[in-house]
């Protein structure tokens, strides 16, 4: 994958990837409560799952962007400040001062993005019964089968960051993905 | 006419700005350049670098803008070479 030369000259890159797990699960996890909640309530209509998950999503989005614009932006001042004392230079108007301006608004994008996308990937049946391709009775089956099996691309990814035992971390990821919708089932009977 | 043919600039660069990204910069201005980079001296943020930059014809201003934009600063120029190309 080409990564954005920005991204690897601030180092932004490892924060990058960071947000981008640390999001993915809250988007899975997020989408897992809410399609279990509306399981275990008695919904089954998969239109009220697409709208509570696509407002989770676009509520994730919305809360991604601009608080991981402000974090990064704030950083990357800092890192810059820092390199201008350092170098007794205005570094503003050279590449790594453009670099810092860029990488913040490209990590924001993932912060804010990746939750969205988790979530609206596993959506894909329900937009699928709803168009007539899946059997409206197993959506929320579909769904569980997507959120898992996202959970362990996540797994995956993190087995091929850390270059170890890559099934261990698939393990690891579903595992969590388990305990979440057991305790949502669980607080879901509860109420 | 005479000709600059090698210069060897003494650069000060943050350490995040790499030697290889900021060699390529300049390695790029012109085709027959060819870039040599050693340290100096390795600071917390700064790193003190020789850079040797021989060519067919060096602008050494388009060198510096370049070095400049990268995030660099010459601090000197240490040693040149001019030449004449005989007709």
């Amino acid at each position: 994958m080409n990564i954005p030369k920005s991204l690897r000259t601030t180092g932004a890159v490892k924060i990058a990837r960071r947000y981008f797990v640390v999001n993915s699960f809250d988007g899975i996890l997020t989408s897992l409560g809410i399609i279990i909640g509306l399981k275990v309530g008695g919904i089954s209509d998969q239109g009220v799952v697409i709208a509570a998950v696509l407002g989770a999503a676009v509520a994730l989005a919305v809360s991604g962007f601009p608080s991981g614009y402000l974090v990064e932006d704030a950083e990357h001042r800092r890192q810059i400040h820092k390199l201008e004392k350092a170098m007794l230079k205005d570094l503003s108007k050279t590449k790594m001062g453009s670099d810092a301006r860029e990488a913040p608004f490209l990590v924001a994008l993932v912060n804010g993005l990746s939750p969205s996308l988790a979530a609206i990937i596993i959506l894909i049946p329900a937009f699928l019964a709803e168009g007539g391709f899946l059997n409206r009775a197993l959506v929320f089956e579909y769904m569980m089968i997507v959120a898992f099996t996202l959970l362990a691309f996540l797994g995956a990814f993190l087995g091929t960051i850390a270059k170890e035992n890559i099934p261990k971390y698939i393990f690891k990821t579903l595992l969590i993905g388990v305990v979440a919708a057991t305790l949502s089932s669980a607080v879901s009977l509860m109420g | 006419m005479a000709k600059l043919k090698f210069v060897k600039l003494d650069v000060l660069k943050p350490n995040n700005l790499t030697k290889i990204d900021l060699a390529k910069a300049v390695a790029e201005v012109d085709d027959s350049f060819s870039v040599k980079i050693e340290v100096v001296e390795k600071d917390r943020e700064t790193e003190t670098i020789r850079m040797m930059i021989d060519g067919n014809e060096i602008d050494i201003d388009e060198i510096s803008k370049v070095i400049e934009k990268a995030g660099a600063t010459i601090h000197s120029i240490d040693a040149i070479t001019v030449g004449s190309e005989k007709k």
